[in-house]
């Protein structure tokens, strides 16, 4: 006679389901705002929900989603790379140059997709050395992080600046757009980048030795010392990473926008991709990607349905800016009652 | 002895399910010494949470200055003059003395402008209710813990502080400043001043106490007056055991040549000089000394934390260079440091994660992924051996006591498999009990066959553990004992020896 398996209580069952999926409180907290504002904007106005609208998102949300996974990943350790957004105009004004100087205008399919790869390969070098200047100055001089970060900053957006004379690099060939407007099985391109990122981050940081140190890091530096992890080399490999997801949402944009110019994105950006980082509790040490993942659609549809709304009215395209800033208050207020309420 | 200024009665506490005191009252009377002992988690600092106010009792009364309070609220305590000093002094470090001293009248006045001159006469008063002078314009984070200690007392007492409890003020001291902070705790005696005086360093309490009181699992198990209380019957109320030293069995020494690790004239400039010795395979060897004299510098240079300047290190007879703690690693050296809290321990992260982080590397599958679950389950296994007293391996290692705690540095090193472990002070902030049951696992260590070399300032953890001790002085070792040669009488005054010749330098 054979034992029946103990089959364990539904609780029990959930927990372990949620764990293995990486879902904490944060996650259910960021759910449920997704669908309040899904509701409320659907409500308002039919049109939130239509394949349209939504396609639309799907080509706008992955750059600034990106550039949060190479932001996550410095916060992560304890740091902050402020360069994100200089690295990625840097990479796509670079890229670009090789396009307008180097390809010949009578270049075949065949030969344009070559002199492209060679450009984006470009890109992501870019990603690469900005990344080791950063990971050089953090891990093996010492700096602090905003410290270097913020000179990077200026120092890569000074080059770009140095190169276009501070004008807009148009003129790429018309297959480049591919990547930033076309879809595969009706899927914005750039969002399928985005999702594939997001999944590598996440298996980076919770299944590899690598992404295990870096936390590790994150928590307390000097125990990792004490524990034999060369946290330089960890540093290093971290800001290379950051580097990297930076050229490629670069990358998008250029795709996207078919230009390179220094003034995309900007502060603004940076800012952003550090809001939802807040967002999304990310701290050094611990962070969850899908929490990311989530916070960032979320930024998106308060975007879009907000713009949808107030389409027509003068200075509506800063409302967003009020309702991201709303949001992260309320955020703050329900995490302080939580966390009241964990401690009686 | 003067008339009663603090009593509390029947107090309880729960924290969800875990009672962390249950009926305990006690008593403390002007001008009175208190000593209030127990071992981690047996209740005391919720014990002063609730006297300071930070806390709600779910049951009992408290009674100061003859004023019955069912809970207080943190103000109410202040007013009522009880004053904590916590482990970190809570002081401001990049500002000086004076301001430290004098921050909290200032702020209370409501004044707009600062006052330097008054600051400084606030300072200097509060100091000399101590009889203590100390340079007013120092940055309070260049001074040594025992002036932070003495800053935060004069504050204390600056705030109209009648009740002063200490919450383990000894762990960061050394001998002398021991000796010197008794004598500001008699002095405040004298003004009538009521001390409530938390540790479990025994051969304190029993120095400094007029009355013991002595916790265990939130029980008060014993409450007396301090006169004629020996150590072995405290240590038999805080654990509920005897604690047997007579069965003590060391390793047999393995006296195989070359030896396990032999240190040949290894100098570190502001560190130790010309140090020389032998460490054998099932060999633990003590290394003594006083605070500075660079018995923690070695140990960092052994573990490539502070290289040394000059001089070779051999391990099984190989001349190796340790540069780096990735070479110490390399040549099967580990290193459990005495800041446990900073440099041992990732305090928000998980038991498991502490323990298999030197170990991470090996459980990549072929697809260079971590197999999560045999990280697990390793880390499972660790808990079980060590005997680390979790529900789970996935809390964080800052919900465990002190003891569990060093048990997990432990497991961490032991679970990369060292031929040589260096453990600094391994029993600091542990409890009499743990303590018992680090120092066996020790001797199990060495028995297996680890070379050990012990930091330790604790006379009877060195008798108890080492083959052979080595004095250090001033950077220099200048003496060496055997195990059985020695008493503990004799080690102590080897090691205060040192400290008279170095004060009367």
């Amino acid at each position: 006679m054979t034992t029946r398996p103990k089959i364990s209580l539904p609780k029990e069952r959930l927990t372990s389901f949620f764990e293995a999926a990486y879902i904490d409180s944060q996650t259910l907290q960021l759910i449920g705002v997704f669908f309040v504002l899904v509701i409320f904007f659907a409500a308002i106005d039919k049109k939130f929900l239509s394949s349209q609208s939504i396609t639309s998102m799907g080509f706008q949300l992955p750059e600034l989603g990106i550039l949060s996974l190479a932001m996550m990943l410095t916060i992560l350790t304890g740091g902050i790379n402020l360069s994100v957004n200089a690295t990625s105009n840097l990479a796509a004004v670079l890229a670009g140059f090789f396009m307008l100087k180097v390809v010949p205008p009578d270049a075949t399919g065949v030969q344009m997709v070559f002199y492209i790869g060679i450009a984006l390969l470009i890109a992501l070098l870019v990603g690469l050395i900005t990344g080791i200047i950063n990971g050089f100055l953090i891990g093996y001089i010492g700096v602090n992080p905003i410290l270097a970060t913020l000179a990077t900053m200026t120092f890569f957006t000074g080059i770009s600046t140095g190169l276009t004379g501070g004008a807009t690099v148009t003129g790429f060939p018309e297959s480049l757009a591919v990547i930033g407007h076309e879809k595969l099985l009706g899927i914005p391109i750039p969002f399928i980048i985005f999702v594939l990122l997001t999944i590598l981050t996440h298996y980076l940081l919770y299944r590899t030795a690598f992404g295990f140190k870096l936390r590790m890091l994150g928590s307390n530096p000097v125990a990792s010392e004490f524990s034999a992890i060369e946290n330089k080399v960890v540093l290093m490999k971290t800001y290379v990473l950051s580097g990297i997801l930076s050229a490629i949402t670069g990358i998008l944009i250029m795709s996207r926008t078919m230009s390179a110019a220094i003034e995309y994105g900007t502060t603004t950006y940076v800012l952003l991709t550090i809001l939802i980082s807040v967002l999304a509790n990310v701290v050094s040490g611990f962070g969850n990607v899908i929490n990311v993942f989530i916070s960032i659609i979320i930024l998106q549809i308060l975007s879009t349905g907000f713009h949808m709304i107030l389409a027509g009215i003068r200075g509506s395209s800063f409302f967003k800016d009020f309702a991201w800033g709303v949001l992260l208050i309320l955020i703050f207020i329900v995490n302080y009652f939580v966390y009241q309420r964990k401690r009686s | 002895m003067g008339e009663e200024i603090l009593r509390v009665e029947h107090i309880s506490k729960r924290f969800g399910g875990v009672v962390a005191l249950d009926d305990v009252s006690l008593s403390i009377r002007k001008g009175e010494t208190c000593c209030l002992v127990g071992e981690n988690g047996s209740g005391k600092s919720t014990l002063i949470k609730i006297i300071s106010g930070v806390y709600i009792p779910d049951e009992g009364d408290i009674y100061v200055n003859s004023h019955h309070y069912k809970k207080l609220t943190p103000i109410e305590s202040i007013h009522e003059g009880i004053q904590v000093i916590y482990q970190d002094f809570s002081l401001f470090p990049n500002l000086t003395v004076a301001e430290n001293i004098a921050i909290n009248e200032q702020v209370a006045s409501g004044k707009q402008l600062v006052n330097w001159k008054e600051i400084q006469d606030i300072a200097r008063e509060g100091l000399a209710k101590i009889n203590i002078s100390l340079p007013l314009d120092a940055i309070v984070e260049t001074l040594s813990t025992a002036d932070r200690q003495l800053i935060a007392i004069a504050k204390a007492l600056l705030a109209k502080g009648r009740i002063i409890i200490m919450d383990e003020p000894t762990t960061a001291l050394t001998q002398k400043e021991i000796k010197a902070l008794f004598k500001v705790i008699n002095e405040l005696k004298s003004q009538g001043i009521s001390i409530l005086f938390v540790s479990h360093k025994l051969s304190e309490v029993t120095e400094i106490a007029d009355r013991t009181v002595i916790l265990r699992n939130g029980k008060k198990v014993m409450d007396q007056d301090a006169k004629g209380l020996e150590i072995r019957t405290m240590e038999y109320y805080m654990t509920g055991r005897e604690i047997d030293t007579s069965a003590i069995t060391f390793a047999e020494v393995t006296p195989v040549t070359p030896p396990l690790l032999r240190v040949e004239n290894l100098n570190l400039s502001h560190g130790f000089f010309n140090v020389s010795f032998e460490l054998r395979q099932n060999e633990v060897l003590g290394i003594t000394g006083l605070l500075g004299s660079g018995r923690t510098e070695l140990a960092l240079s052994l573990f490539g934390m502070l290289p040394a300047d000059s001089g070779n290190i051999y391990i099984k007879g190989n001349r190796v260079e340790i540069k780096s703690p990735t070479d110490a690693v390399r040549h099967g050296i580990g290193y459990v440091p005495d800041d446990r809290i900073t440099q041992g321990l990732f305090l928000d992260q998980s038991i498991s994660n502490n323990i298999v982080v030197r170990v991470i590397e090996g459980f990549k599958t072929k697809a260079g992924l971590l197999d999560n679950r045999t990280k697990s389950e390793q880390a499972s296994q660790w808990i079980r051996q060590l005997e680390i007293k979790t529900p789970s391996g996935e809390l964080p290692v800052k919900s465990l006591s002190g003891g569990n705690q060093q048990r997990v540095v432990l497991a961490k090193w032991l679970a990369s498999n060292p031929k040589i472990l260096i453990l600094n002070g391994p029993t600091v902030g542990v409890d009499v009990g743990s303590k018992a049951e680090i120092h066996e696992l020790i001797r199990t260590l060495a028995k297996q066959g680890i070379g050990i070399l012990l930091i330790s300032d604790d006379i009877p953890e060195l008798i108890q553990t080492c083959h052979r001790i080595l004095l250090m002085r001033a950077g220099k070792i200048v003496g060496e004992f055997h195990q059985g040669e020695i008493t503990e009488q004799q080690l102590y005054s080897e090691l205060i020896a040192g400290a008279l010749a170095e004060s009367s330098r």
